[in-house]
């Protein structure tokens, strides 16, 4: 049975086989934001992803479970704190 | 009940073309430190471009949106505090919330309670009928 951590860890997966096979970051998702310091957050379906770009080098720095707002509330604020990306307005 | 507070996951980089989760905080039993509200606020211009980029004719399946006209602080809040107001007990707004946390065994659920309502209500209005149609003969 499908659970909403089962979703986001499918939706992870194919991000990270679609980043490795040399998409753009921004590209993916229903709408990407760039975000500061080569810093992208991709909106999934059921996730969030912020992504870090190194030249050929994609590294996942975080995600966020839509369905889960413990897990969403608690992403912001680690975005925020760990990478300096002024995510609370 | 008014909005204690709005956050907003990222800013907006186009205010007529973009979608923001948006984290809503109100004074009540639910919202806490770890716990808010979370509505995802979009544009049409988003939708259509979405359309657009799945080459599609329709949006692909998701979770609700809050459409707006314009992604201004004035206009989401605007929205949501008419998600809050327009039924009792924040309805709207608990909906779109929600919606993104059910599992289709939640789904399942509350489809097949929702159904044995329906089918007591209808039993307990055909008995109420029958007897009144007795008392008149």
């Amino acid at each position: 049975m499908r659970n909403s951590n089962q979703k986001v860890k499918q939706e992870y997966e194919g991000i990270k086989k679609r980043i490795n096979e040399g998409v753009d970051p921004i590209d993916i998702g229903k709408k990407s934001t760039n975000l500061p310091g080569n810093k992208v957050l991709i909106k999934g379906a059921h996730g969030r992803y912020v992504v870090e770009i190194f030249g050929d080098q994609v590294n996942v720095l975080g995600m966020g479970a839509r369905g889960n707002n413990r897990n969403m509330q608690t992403f912001q604020n680690l975005m925020n704190e760990m990478y300096g990306l002024n995510l609370q307005y | 009940m008014k909005i204690k507070e709005i956050k907003y996951l990222v800013p907006p980089t186009d205010l007529v073309n973009d979608c923001l989760d948006v984290f809503v905080i109100l004074k009540d039993d639910y919202c806490t430190d770890e716990f808010s509200y979370l509505v995802e606020v979009a544009t049409p211009q988003f939708l259509s471009a979405l359309m657009g980029k799945f080459e599609s004719d329709f949006l692909p399946p998701g979770y609700p949106y809050i459409i707006v006209s314009k992604l201004t602080d004035e206009i989401i809040r605007a929205a949501i505090q008419a998600f809050i107001d327009t039924e009792d007990d924040l309805y709207w707004l608990k909906l779109y919330h929600i919606t993104p946390t059910l599992e289709i065994e939640d789904i399942n659920e509350i489809l097949f309670r929702k159904k044995q309502e329906n089918i007591e209500l209808e039993a307990k209005i055909d008995a109420e009928v029958e007897a009144e149609s007795d008392l008149n003969h």
